[in-house]
């Protein structure tokens, strides 16, 4: 025996799945995913239980039969003939009609409030004081009936504007008719020539971008500060407008022109309407959401110090330029981020049209069809997943600014990035590296580059999926080696899940190449075994230009990768916190 | 405080540090309140060309408000204050003007922390001087490197330590060649190494001739650069006098109150 | 440099008197210069505003008061005695905004449930009460607290009513389980191998004990005590309404959301990758859709579910939604907490021996909950104001009822009253929550330092 008495190799025993660090916590892992699969388990029993009980199938096969219901305000061209598929998309559009003009009315206000709850007017701060506060604490459903019952309630019908005295009026010359049914405001009819103008239009933009270009470099060179705005919005402006009159000139009748409301016997016709139950849940959702974007603002532009601004002053620079190139880069970091979550809100909350009898996507898909189907899952899944498409791609966005806006510090603190694409980095690679390095190194990395084309791809493809699934050939799809029963239209949503994933790790940045490749590896594995027609996907395409096509992409990723101009490391390892 | 930062090993040499007979501020029975708090009470004050003016005081007795409202941070209410000739108003091109001359270091350094040290560096030159940005930049980088710190030009305030960003600062003044420089309490939010590196830029600073205003506790520096020292208490100037006399023999009680406290061990 | 000497030294005479600042700085000229009139652009400003103000107010004032009809049966009557608006609907149905449908003699078991609602949250919120020794309050607080964890059960025994024994034999599944894991204990260390002596068998056999009594026994159990007819009478959930419902979700909602919410907190940083996901998939899924539509889920789809045959009430499914709405949001806010503590304290706790749970528990929840406060306050305000959401699968909440009241011949046609009045009892009870929750962010913010 040697002095030295070595403990004796641990060899393996039960216990230790529990008690030594080493297996414990895939102890616990594995545990927890067997709980889950029986849960999972149970509740698929109880579904495909209580729907054999109640004769119910599950498909998606309805979405092509007729739906059979009117919508009041459509986008684009609808008729009660058209599919199930169709009113969900027009509902989708209503929906984002909402959320777009919402969002963007709701900033003007939120901002404006903003500044002007940190006005020296004491009135000014009060009363937007008592908006706020107000707007806040009321439940925004109340708010939306508010809305349309004021609309629908004090303003005049349109056969009050009939006769030779009438009782209300049109406003801005006649032009725009505010009534209890719904605004109507002129429509632009373009003619012959409104290619011209509208040319001009897109050559002004072009023109003031070159200009502003050229301005900051002209800055650099000699130091002559330009009039840049007001420039800029001269040549947007007063490009078309001048096309606008020579185009006049040259071809009879102007080239683009105003098509009026006019009244015609109890309602008026042409131009553009936008009901009434549109208008109340736009602008109640605009003055809701306002509120808290204007607490927002406050508290952005509250966040940059005092000394900030001293600084600045001190050094010469104007207030205005103070504002722009000091108070506002730092304050947006702060007021972005919830801004763009306030974004979601509003988004979300626009559901609420149901009440009002608005038809969005709740009102369509999960309303009427629903109801006349009898379709729960189907519809309430396919509704959840267009909301859930919105709110993801609007944290996305959220995600990458705070990624390229993060302030770097000496110390970087643990942020609360609250994301799902962050799910795919569960260590920090070496961005988190590079950000203590230099602002070059800063600037030279990030998401530019080959992973647009990537990105471009999969959402192609997508696209193609999910046509292919809901539009083209749902009740098509057949697993070819056996029967998967409850699960066989989920086969195609499972793929286009995995595809969404793999998209989702391409647009995060510490995602390792070899992620992606792993989930795509998975995804083409699935449909051999589900027997998926990739042939059927386009007409036009074969299964070998798909393939050869993918391994083309794939092979230009990689070699731009490894031998481009800014070689991506982490896509191939991941660094750990820590190691340098 | 100050005695805990040793000075020997850089003497400042008083022979270059001359004085013109231009007087770059005068200030005239100037009188300032905070709503009824009558802050700043008749201030007389004149400035030529190249002094180093140390102002020293118990806290809240104004010295900081004084030289703020040199470059109108704070507005004064009675009286006249007029720099490198232009008079202080409610005028904006003059303000615009005076500060543009008059270069200030902050207490908590108020460097912008989106920017990196040289765009901090080149922003008013290239925005208020109008100067071309090669030529801003080259200009920054001569005073990164008069304040030892141009190695760090391409990082953010946030990675550099409190007297690099200090430094910076003045760096970020001197950029605007201002004709005056303010300090208002520039090293009393750092530690006592740190606070050596900041004097040691300020006193170069002094050797160049520079107009020089400072807040501050540091004695030694006032002894060493400082060709008066002024002595605030209550909103009024108690006393002033050269470095020697003023601290030797100073004149009034709560002069010698003051120093007794802030000196005597 | 000799010459500047005498031009230097100078020396006070004596101190300077303050004097007052020049007329028209303070005093009320003063502040109406500064706040209301301090540029041509702010004054244009204050005159419009003051102009508009002008002209609206008045009228309000004449609408909802001056002119205003508090006692009347109809709408008709209410137009008869005057032109403003018609508070009367309100006066004569205010019962049924606080209880809905409840039956009018059984009212007095809701109110009951209230008022023993807010001493369980005394006692589950406050370590100190004003008007009571401290230690007074010390020895009286656990058995407070126990009477908090089995508010629930009573408060739902009194609402609904029915037999007692069903409530009283679920109160007891904690004794059934601490029974059992007991017996196991003891047994435990006779028998078993040693390799299994290190799992915790006697709380999982507590937890599985519990499980079967909650599933399988108290049913039967308390068919065979309902000899004894100790009960209340019997109210259906479609009778409940107005803000008697409201809150009924919203306190279920937040209450149960609070340690669903730790667990998906915790879950979400714990580094065990499946877990991980598990958490965050569930919390980015329901931050994601609106909750409306997981209102659609709780009307139709929830009852698919569960084992068919078993019917479960709306309410309970709408709760169900709602806590799981509620505890993704819960989960996220203290997420922010536990962001917000230094790793100084995982490190410290770490170095003292404590194991994961205990330092959880011991160290870092307390922290992490006291700076989330704030917070969970601002999530229960958004939740309480959903509430209102549920209108739309029928539930006859403040709205639904405004809906139903409107139907009725004698009220047809009133629009404003109702939701002026909704609208204010929610904004009362909301601004005085945001407020407390203010306070609490100040109070927290001097604490720390």
């Amino acid at each position: 025996m040697t002095a030295i008495d070595r403990p004796p190799k641990a060899t393996f025993r039960i216990d230790m799945l529990w008690t030594d660090s080493r297996y414990r916590s895939s102890f616990i892992q594995v545990v927890a995913l067997f709980v889950v699969l029986t849960l999972g388990y149970l509740l698929v029993q109880n579904v495909v239980a209580n729907l054999a009980a109640l004769g119910k199938e599950f498909g998606f096969s309805f979405m092509r039969t007729p739906a059979g219901y009117d919508i009041n305000q459509t986008l684009i061209d609808y008729t009660s003939r058209d599919s199930h598929a169709r009113a969900a998309v027009i509902g989708i559009m209503n929906t984002l009609l909402v959320a777009v003009v919402g969002c963007l009315l709701a900033t003007i206000i939120g901002v404006l409030a903003g500044v002007a709850r940190l006005s020296k007017n004491w009135m000014l701060r009060t009363v937007v004081g008592v908006y706020v506060e107000g707007v806040r604490n009321i439940p925004v459903l109340i708010q939306i009936l508010l809305f349309s019952a004021l609309i629908i309630g004090t303003l005049p019908q349109p056969r009050d504007f009939r006769g030779e005295d009438p009782a209300a009026s049109m406003y801005f010359w006649d032009s725009v008719a505010f009534t209890g049914r719904g605004f109507y405001f002129p429509m632009p009819i373009f003619n012959a020539g409104s290619a011209i103008v509208i040319g001009a239009l897109i050559a002004g933009i072009i023109a003031a971008v070159v200009f502003g270009r050229w301005a900051k470099s002209r800055q650099q060179e000699t130091g002559e500060v330009l009039p840049v705005l007001p420039i800029k919005a001269a040549l947007i402006v007063f490009t078309p407008i001048v096309m606008f009159l020579i185009t006049a000139i040259f071809v009879p009748g102007w080239p683009i022109t105003l098509e009026l409301p006019e009244l015609q016997g109890f309602n008026f016709r042409g131009g553009i309407f936008a009901r009434e139950s549109y208008v109340a849940l736009t602008l109640a959702l605009a003055f809701y959401t306002g509120a808290f974007i204007a607490e927002n603002v406050r508290a952005g532009i509250q966040s940059v110090s005092k000394g900030q601004t001293e600084a600045s002053y001190a050094l010469g620079l104007q207030p205005g330029r103070t504002m722009s190139l000091v108070i506002l880069p730092q304050a947006l970091r702060v007021i972005i981020p919830p801004l763009i979550s306030q974004y979601l809100n509003l988004t979300k909350n626009s559901s609420l049209a149901l009440l009002i009898g608005y038809m969005d996507i709740t009102g369509t898909l999960m309303g009427i069809t629903l109801n006349q189907t009898g379709r729960e899952f189907e519809t309430l899944f396919l509704g959840m997943a267009a909301y859930l498409t919105f709110s993801l791609s609007i944290a996305g966005v959220m995600n990458l600014y705070n990624e390229n806006t993060k302030l770097v510090e000496r110390t970087s603190a643990t942020g609360m990035g609250l994301s799902v694409l962050s799910f795919f980095g569960g260590a920090t690679g070496q961005w988190e590296q590079l950000k203590k390095g230099d602002a070059v190194m800063h600037n030279a990395y990030g998401i530019r580059g080959f992973l647009n084309l990537y990105v471009l791809f999969y959402v192609v493809w997508i696209a193609l999926l999910i046509n292919y699934v809901f539009v083209e050939g749902a009740s098509e799809i057949r697993p070819s080696y056996w029967d998967w029963g409850f699960f066989k239209q989920f086969s195609a949503l499972f793929m286009i899940a995995l595809s969404g994933a793999a998209l989702a790790t391409c647009l995060f940045k510490n995602a390792r190449f070899i992620d992606m490749v792993a989930l795509e590896f998975l995804f083409f594995i699935f449909a051999l075994l589900v027997g998926f027609p990739f042939a059927a996907l386009t007409d036009s395409l074969s299964f070998v230009a798909i393939v050869a096509g993918g391994a083309a992409i794939r092979l230009a990723i990689f070699g731009y990768t490894m031998f481009g101009s800014q070689p991506n490391l982490t896509f191939f390892h991941r660094v750990r916190p820590g190691e340098a | 405080m100050s005695e805990a930062v040793d000075y020997e090993a850089t003497q400042a040499d008083r022979s270059k540090m001359t004085i013109s007979d231009e007087e770059v501020i005068q200030i005239r029975s100037m009188n300032k309140w905070y709503g009824d708090f009558h802050v700043l009470r008749e201030i007389n004050l004149t400035v030529n060309r190249g002094e180093r003016i140390v102002i020293c005081g118990p806290s809240g007795s104004g010295k900081s408000t004084l030289i703020r409202c040199i470059n109108r941070l704070e507005e004064h209410q009675a009286g006249d204050i007029i720099v490198d000739g232009i008079e202080l108003n409610s005028d904006l091109k003059n303000i615009d003007k005076i500060r543009a001359e008059v270069g200030m270091v902050f207490q908590h350094f108020n460097l912008f922390p989106h920017l990196t040290i040289l765009e901090n560096c080149t922003l008013a030159p290239i925005w208020v001087r109008k100067t071309p940005k090669k030529e801003a930049e080259d200009v920054a980088m001569h005073f990164l490197e008069k304040v030892k710190i141009p190695e760090q030009a391409n990082k953010y305030p946030g990675q550099l330590s409190g007297g690099q960003q200090q430094r910076v600062a003045i760096a970020r003044a001197l950029c605007m060649r201002p004709r005056i420089m303010l300090f208002d309490e520039p090293t009393s939010a750092l530690d006592p190494e740190m606070i050596k590196e900041v004097l040691d830029t300020m006193i170069s600073l002094a050797e160049e001739g520079m107009t020089m205003l400072c807040v501050t506790h540091e004695m030694g520096f006032a002894r060493q650069v400082a060709n008066r020292v002024i002595f605030m208490d209550a909103g009024q100037i108690v006393e002033q006098n050269e470095p020697e006399e003023f601290f030797m023999n100073p004149k009034s009680d709560r002069t010698k109150l003051f120093l007794s406290q802030i000196l005597g061990h | 440099m000799s010459d500047t000497t005498s031009k230097v030294a100078f020396v006070a005479s004596g101190p300077i008197a303050a004097a007052p600042p020049p007329a028209n700085s303070t005093g009320p000229v003063g502040w109406l210069k500064e706040n209301l009139f301090s540029g041509p652009v702010n004054s244009v400003v204050t005159v419009v505003l003051l102009a508009l103000l002008l002209y609206l107010i008045p009228g309000i004032i004449q609408w909802a008061f001056i002119d205003a009809v508090w006692i009347a049966t109809s709408l008709s009557e209410c137009r008869e005695l005057g032109r403003g608006a018609c508070w009367a609907v309100i006066v004569e149905r205010f019962d049924q905004f606080i209880y809905g449908f409840y039956p009018a003699e059984e009212r007095w078991r809701p109110d009951l449930a209230f008022l023993l609602m807010i001493v369980a949250f005394v006692f589950a919120l406050f370590d100190k009460l004003p008007y009571m020794s401290e230690a007074a309050y010390h020895r009286i607080r656990p058995y407070g607290l126990l009477y908090a964890a089995c508010y629930p059960v009573i408060a739902y025994w009194l609402i609904w009513g029915g037999s007692i024994w069903g409530p009283l034999l679920f109160l007891a599944t904690p004794v059934v389980g601490y029974f059992v894991s007991q017996a196991v204990d003891k047994l435990e260390h006779a028998t078993l191998p040693p390799a299994l002596a290190s799992l915790p068998l006697g709380p999982i056999a507590g937890l599985v004990a519990a499980i079967v009594w909650i599933m399988f026994l108290i049913g039967p159990f308390s068919g065979l005590l309902g000899f004894i007819p100790i009960g209340l009478e019997e109210v259906e959930s479609r009778l409940l309404g107005g803000f008697l419902l409201a809150t009924i979700i919203g306190v279920a909602g937040i209450t149960l959301s609070l340690p669903i919410g730790i667990l998906l907190a915790l879950g979400r940083r714990s580094g065990l990758i499946f877990i991980q996901t598990i958490c965050i998939g569930f919390i980015e899924f329901i931050r994601g859709v609106p909750l409306i539509t997981l209102l659609f889920v709780a009307n139709s789809v929830l009852a698919y579910l569960f084992p068919p045959g078993s019917n479960l009430d709306i309410i309970l499914r709408v709760v169900i939604m709602v806590t799981a709405f509620a505890s993704a949001y819960m989960a996220e806010v203290i997420r922010g907490g536990l962001a917000a503590l230094p790793s100084g304290q995982y490190e410290a706790a770490d170095a003292m021996g404590l194991n994961y749970w205990q330092a959880t528990r011991l160290i870092i929840m307390p922290q992490a909950l006291k700076i989330s406060i704030p917070n969970i306050v601002s999530t229960f305000i958004g939740l309480f104001k959903d509430t209102t959401l549920v209108v739309v699968i029928g539930l006859l909440d403040p709205i639904g009822l405004i809906t139903n009241i409107q139907a009725t011949p004698e009220w047809n046609g009133i629009i404003w009253e109702f939701y002026i009045f909704t609208g204010l009892f929610f904004f009362i009870a909301c601004f005085a929550m945001s407020r407390y929750s203010l306070y609490l962010e100040r109070k927290l913010a001097t604490d720390r330092r």
